[in-house]
């Protein structure tokens, strides 16, 4: 178990910064999750906590000690890499060995730690078979082995699902997660999937362009995106962003655009004028709706049914894509005009300029 | 009547693919097994009427007498020929072996590690792939007459080296890189660089390796251009320069073809037992 500090990290290739000053805690016994699109510095932020590429700059701390210049062994980690990678010409058996070869123990606590990790994951009948042999999710659960055996104070695991199909992935999702809860060990588990991240993660950290946008528990990150880009990349169906301004009228703030104007309320209520603002709302709080002031007119693009419910793709007229749930069922020709509302408390505002919300008196008691 | 389970433009291009491969070789093969005479006929004669194994018994320094009473004397090249199956088995093997433990741990350096002037590097080995031997033969020449190195075994492995190096660096650096990112995880295991590489990398090449090796090996064995000029008529003929003999000095069409189908032999046994690791690898 440990608590890893990343402070001041910097990673430059050439004059490519790949992870540009990040600071970073993980908590001991947490399972946090790296969030980001492809080639944000996820990778390279994992490999840098595992030892395996050094900072530019910066420090890492394990439990309070620097061990920015140790080896990935001396680190006693363990990971699982993209697509559950394994030693390709060594049994499942040899594979999972590998990781105690340099431990030290004697052979038959080896052996017995091998067989106690492979009852754990349910790979014992496995073990003789190469990694060529196994099917994708019977070698995640030898990797998965290799890793436990080692009994290690931090799991890092980088997108080690993404090779598998949908089924798969969410039931070894959960496993995953059991185990991490059993153990209480830290665990890095590093994914450009939201929803994979919103299901596993004590914490969610969201990366872009290697920094990170936001650190919080997914309910923090779903419900108060600090960033507009963390507005944008967390939820699915995603967050609806409408441009526009905040003009006072009357003692009331409200939001206009092309499409429709808004009188503000909640948090917002009480902000400053701004000539640009983005509205975010999500499409889970729109209801279809008959037209009339407040109403956001939108027209058909596509209904997607999930069975539970449907989700409406329209444009506005200013031409904004915006998602909206409707019930199960639910149809419209393509190009109908559909209203939808909400309530303006629910609404996030974003600086366009900062990125982030604007400023309010008191957000909390809102 | 049950149909064939391929489409018939890839039969036909299997077909294809066979002739253009085996045909020459068949056609040069079946004069090892014909007289002199019949060879010179014309039109030619699609296959050896009267087989029979006269040259391989005068290349290797015996007379033959036919069932008909005549009589075919060995060939004055014979102990050519049996000096230069030595050398070229020799000169090979030593070609293959050094050339692959110079390669190995080059080729993982430059597909695995990153370092200054890589890519300048690799372009100067490219280029060396490109040059033509006899673009290199007289500067060699002239530098082997003042090293005394012409006509010595040890002066065709050096330039045989020059060969076989770069030809194998670039298949096996290719091939390394395909590789998927194993040193991590072997690190994370606790591993020295060397271990990785010894226990690991190499284990996991092995059919890149191996055909890699047989490239090399062949090359070596085919070399003629270099081997014509430094050691034809010297006690360090290999087997093409020898084989030359039958055409340039006395030419001998049916032991010039039983010397080369002596020749083919190694490459095929090599080709058979290696075909399995041949399928497996991809240099992609
Ligand atoms: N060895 C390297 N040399 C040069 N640039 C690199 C190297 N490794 C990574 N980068 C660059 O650093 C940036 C971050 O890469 P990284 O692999 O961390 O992304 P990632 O978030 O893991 O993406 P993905 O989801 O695609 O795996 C990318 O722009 C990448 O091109
Ligand atoms: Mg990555």
């Amino acid at each position: 178990m440990a608590r890893i500090d990343l402070q001041n990290i910097v990673k430059r290739y050439g004059s490519h910064d790949a992870v540009s000053s990040l600071d970073l805690t993980i908590h001991d016994g947490e399972l946090l999750v790296l969030l980001g699109p492809s080639g944000c510095g996820k990778s390279t932020t994992m490999n840098m906590i595992a030892g395996l590429t050094e900072p530019t700059s910066g420090r890492i701390l394990f439990d309070g000690k620097d061990v920015t210049d140790t080896s990935p062994h001396e680190r006693n980690i363990a990971m699982v890499f993209q697509s559950s990678l394994l030693y390709p010409h060594l049994t499942a058996y040899q594979n999972i060995y590998m990781s105690l070869k340099r431990s030290g123990l004697p052979r038959n606590e080896i052996e017995a730690r091998i067989l106690r990790a492979a009852e754990m994951v349910d790979v014992r009948r496995l073990l003789d078979k190469l990694p060529g042999q196994l099917s994708g999710g019977e070698r995640q659960r030898v990797a998965t082995a290799k890793a436990i055996v080692r009994e290690p104070d931090c799991f890092l695991l980088d997108e080690p699902l993404s090779a598998l199909d949908a089924a798969l992935r969410m039931s070894l999702r959960a496993e995953l997660v059991n185990l991490q809860k059993r153990f209480n060990t830290t665990m890095v588990f590093v994914t450009h999937d939201q929803v994979e991240a919103m299901t596993m993660g004590d914490r969610i950290g969201i990366m872009r362009n290697g920094k990170l946008e936001q650190i919080g528990t997914p309910e923090e990150v779903y419900n108060r995106p600090e960033t507009l880009f963390a507005a944008g990349f967390i939820g699915s169906p995603p967050m609806n962003l409408i441009e526009g301004e905040v003009v006072a009228e009357g003692g009331m703030k409200v939001f206009a655009c092309k499409d429709f104007r808004l009188p503000l309320a909640g948090a917002f209520a009480g902000m400053a004028p701004a000539s640009a603002a983005v509205l975010g709302i999500r499409p889970y709080l729109m209801q279809l709706a008959g037209s009339g002031p407040g109403a956001l007119p939108m027209k058909v693009y596509a209904i997607e049914q999930l069975g539970n419910e449907a989700i409406v793709i329209a444009d506005t007229p200013s031409g904004a894509r915006v998602r909206a749930v409707a019930p199960a069922g639910f149809h419209a020709q393509v190009g109908t005009v559909l209203h939808a509302r909400f309530d303006p408390a629910d609404a996030l505002l974003y600086d366009p300029g900062t990125q982030r919300p604007f400023a309010v008196q008191d957000r909390e008691a809102a | 009547m049950s149909r064939s389970r391929y489409p018939v433009w890839l039969i036909l291009a299997v077909a294809v693919a066979l002739l253009w491969t085996f045909l020459p070789m068949y056609w040069v093969v079946k004069y090892a097994f014909m007289t002199k005479s019949e060879i010179a006929r014309f039109p030619p004669e699609l296959y050896p009427h009267a087989p029979q194994l006269a040259a391989f018994y005068n290349i290797f320094g015996f007379d033959y007498t036919a069932a008909d009473g005549t009589v075919f004397p060995a060939s004055g090249q014979a102990n050519q020929i049996m000096l230069g199956l030595r050398n070229s088995l020799l000169v090979s093997a030593i070609v293959t072996i050094v050339t692959m433990v110079v390669v190995l741990p080059l080729a993982y350096v430059f597909a695995r590690m990153d370092f200054p002037f890589k890519g300048k590097m690799l372009a100067a080995v490219l280029l060396s792939v490109s040059l033509p031997p006899v673009s290199t033969l007289i500067p060699f020449y002239t530098l082997y007459v003042q090293l005394g190195l012409v006509g010595t075994l040890g002066g065709l492995v050096i330039i045989t080296l020059t060969i076989t190096i770069p030809i194998v660096a670039w298949l096996l650096i290719g091939f390394f890189k395909n590789l998927p990112p194993i040193e991590a995880m072997g690190r994370i295991d606790g591993f020295s660089r060397l271990y990785i590489f010894v226990r690991i990398i190499v284990p996991m090449a092995k059919s890149g390796i191996l055909v890699a090796g047989v490239i090399g090996f062949l090359f070596s064995w085919n070399e003629y251009v270099y081997a014509q000029v430094l050691v034809t008529g010297s006690d360090a003929v290999t087997l093409p320069a020898a084989m030359s003999g039958f055409l340039f000095q006395v030419p001998e069409p049916a032991q010039l073809a039983a010397s080369l189908f002596l020749s083919l032999l190694p490459p095929f046994f090599i080709a058979f037992f290696l075909q399995k690791h041949v399928a497996e690898m991809n240099f992609a």
